[in-house]
């Protein structure tokens, strides 16, 4: 067999060079879109995509009038195509992140390796909810609330700030040290293992920023224990990322190297109504501010109006509010 | 060898005759004129003519024959009623994993003789080893677990739904010695039925008694600059991606390169793709000779001879990534590149065009690798290491 050269080097060659060769070949396809063959343009595989499924959310094309409705409707096409190559890209990364994830929570559960959640949150303010006076009306009559995973502690805070009497668990033992200094009813202990091994019944649970630290397993389970310890008549509110909002993935979601997963907000409100709960609903938070989105132009035309119109969904799927509550009343 | 010279072996086969085709029988007559210059060699069969006859025939009136130099004996094969042994092999065929119900159906219903099976139980210890190919019919999965410890298997084993059937773990386990003929048919067997102390990669032994003339090609076909394709057109050698993929790449980089293709079944060619059609051995060879390289995107094959006999004409290969015996012999010889979309197959002949030297060097190292592993005498030499 002959030393000096090796396949399998020849190979690594090869399959660098088809790689620009695909590469190039994906970007002329996209230049070379044809404006003339855009006369009846549809976008049929723009309403298959699962996040633009309501009929609502579809891309409108400009009507056939006037000398720029073919360049507007052929600059929407190409608009679509860049969005749905940003798409792919936040799908593909969102896979390697979960395998990464995934192997550092395993690596580190194994090696023991102390990862200083306390330190990082307070550098990132990762699990604190901006959303609070939005809850207040379900624990306005509470005496005996618990805050699950309250981190920095700002909903014991805000419950102390309105007379309302509550207790917290944190698995994170910094966390418990700190409100336990600030005179606070804490525990340090895992969730699960707080509501499995503790009888009392509460009369309103929160538990913000949590879910997405959470693999299936325990997310199911924790909700039914939640259901457990719940008072009748009384609530459960669990807020989480929004994974409407597309933006969410290139801020809070790869920001917590704990983080598992996001969770669809349909997703969590089935959990929510299978484990018991009823008057399920959502509530919405954390807007994004109107100069942090795309902005209109002054309708002169039809098309302007099209135009923003077409703006307004935008806004829609990539501006959504950044976090959603579910909330579920036993 | 000598202490081998006096032992009795003989091959257990479902059907034996100097001008059956097929893979299996054409290897066993191959092995038999081989090894008859160390053993005494007889041939246990049925009656049956091929594979392709009615197997409740009796061609042959069972008895003792003498071909291609060793004493045959023939018995009469098991007559059954096949209807519903038809019906399963056919969904078989389609790829369905058996249940229990088909496998019960197919064993009484493959090819056997009470008779054969009879005279081996009586007169295993007239025999040194039994060897039995291929791995599918009754004549081997009844032979194997009676003779056991003096049983080798010679499988030719195929990813297919009969590879799947449970009796086929006892047979493998129980045989004396499993010969495979590539390390990724021992993968398959090991994926299936778990490793055995007595599996063995032997190879397969090729003829390589042969040469090419490039200039007898371009005298009488006129073609030059060509890539070559041999085999049968269909589907099962995955013609039309190659003919997909080599259009394409045409179209992108115009050249007069050209793709030659030889083998039975005819193909609508044009300027760029020739169909030769079927061609003499000797001119399959000068083909070869006069090509840039073979090109062989077929999927499934257990051992691909016209890639070894491309590399012993010192032409490289290009074959699917996805088929591991052909990429095993690219990645053991150093000598073939495999590729998995049509952007490596085109970059893939880019680089061969620019790097004639390289091009040159890897069909040198497959010639060294067609001969130091695959001649029959290196094969007949490893067969009997692991005997002994």
């Amino acid at each position: 067999m002959n030393k000096e050269i090796s396949v399998v080097e020849i190979m690594k060659e090869i399959e660098n060079n088809a790689k620009k060769e695909r590469m190039l070949n994906d970007s002329q396809r996209l230049n070379n879109l044809d404006i003339k063959s855009l006369k009846d343009i549809e976008f049929p595989e723009l309403n298959n995509q699962d996040f633009l499924i309501s009929s609502k959310l579809r891309l409108r094309k400009v009507e056939n009038k006037g000398i720029f409705t073919r360049p507007i409707n052929y600059l929407l096409r190409k608009f679509y195509f860049a969005l749905r190559y940003l798409l792919d890209s936040l799908i593909v990364s969102q896979e390697k992140f979960n395998i990464f994830a995934n192997n550092f929570i395993l690596e580190n559960e194994k090696k023991e390796i102390d990862f200083d959640y306390f330190d990082f949150s307070s550098e990132f303010r990762t699990n604190a909810s901006n959303n609070l006076d939005l809850y207040l009306p379900f624990f306005k009559d509470s005496k005996n609330a618990l805050d699950l995973g309250f981190g920095n502690g700002e909903f014991l805070q805000f419950l102390k700030k309105h007379n309302i009497q509550g207790q917290g668990v944190d698995s994170n033992k910094d966390f418990v040290e700190k409100m336990k200094g600030l005179d606070f009813d804490v525990y340090e202990a895992d969730l699960i293992k707080f509501l499995e091994d503790n009888n009392d019944i509460y009369d309103g649970v929160f538990c913000a920023q949590v879910a997405e630290h959470l693999d299936n397993f325990n997310l199911l389970k924790l909700v039914s224990l939640v259901f457990k310890s719940l008072k009748e008549n009384s609530y459960f509110i669990m807020e989480t990322i929004n994974v409407k909002s597309l933006s969410v993935f290139t801020n809070s979601v790869y920001k917590d190297l704990t983080h598992i997963r996001p969770i669809h907000p349909d997703l969590l409100r089935y959990i929510f109504k299978k484990a018991g709960f009823k008057d399920v609903s959502l509530i919405f938070s954390s807007e994004f501010k109107n100069e942090e989105k795309l902005k209109k132009v002054e309708e002169k035309s039809d098309n302007d109006k099209v135009l923003n119109s077409n703006l307004d969904i935008l806004n829609e799927i990539i501006f959504a509010p950044q976090d959603y509550a579910v909330v579920g009343k036993k | 060898m000598q202490l081998l010279e006096k032992n009795k072996i003989c091959f257990v086969l479902p059907w034996f005759g100097e001008n059956i085709v097929g893979g299996a029988e054409k290897e066993a007559r191959q092995l038999i004129k081989y090894l008859s210059k160390y053993f005494e060699i007889e041939i246990l069969s049925t009656t049956v003519k091929d594979f392709f006859s009615d197997w409740n025939l009796n061609y042959y009136k069972e008895g003792i024959y003498r071909e291609l130099g060793v004493l045959v004996r023939r018995f009469d094969v098991d007559k059954v009623d096949r209807t519903e042994f038809h019906n399963v092999n056919r969904l078989l065929m389609q790829g369905k994993n058996p249940n229990a119900y088909d496998e019960k159906v197919y064993l009484e219903g493959i090819i056997n003789s009470k008779n054969l099976l009879n005279f081996i139980k009586l007169n295993k210890d007239n025999y040194k080893y039994f060897f039995f190919m291929p791995y599918m019919f009754g004549t081997t999965i009844n032979g194997v677990l009676n003779v056991l410890d003096k049983s080798v298997l010679i499988p030719c084993l195929h990813d297919e739904s009969y590879a799947k059937m449970t009796i086929f773990n006892d047979v493998f386990h129980k045989a004396f010695r499993v010969f495979f003929h590539m390390n990724s048919e021992k993968n398959l067997a090991e994926k299936l039925y778990g490793t055995s102390p007595s599996y063995r990669v032997v190879g397969e032994g090729v003829n390589f008694n042969f040469s090419g003339d490039s200039k007898k090609f371009y005298e009488k076909f006129k073609i030059k600059n060509f890539y070559l394709f041999i085999g049968r057109k269909d589907e099962g050698k995955n013609i039309s991606l190659l003919l997909k993929w080599f259009r394409l790449y045409k179209k992108k980089n115009p050249s007069d390169l050209k793709l030659v293709l030889i083998g039975p079944l005819k193909i609508e060619g044009d300027e760029d793709i020739i169909d030769l059609g079927f061609l003499p051995e000797n001119e399959k060879y000068d083909a070869i000779s006069a090509s840039l390289g073979l090109i062989n995107l077929s999927l499934y094959e257990s051992f691909s001879l016209v890639v070894l006999e491309s590399a012993f004409l010192k032409k490289v290969v290009i074959v699917l990534s996805n088929c591991e015996t052909t990429k095993e012999h690219c990645l053991n010889g150093n000598m073939g590149l495999y590729v998995k979309d049509y952007y490596e197959f085109s970059s893939s002949l880019k680089y061969l065009e620019k790097n004639p030297d390289i091009a040159k060097k890897l069909g040198e190292n497959g010639y060294n690798y067609a001969v130091t592993n695959f001649s029959f005498e290196i094969v007949i030499n490893k067969i009997l290491e692991n005997l002994l």
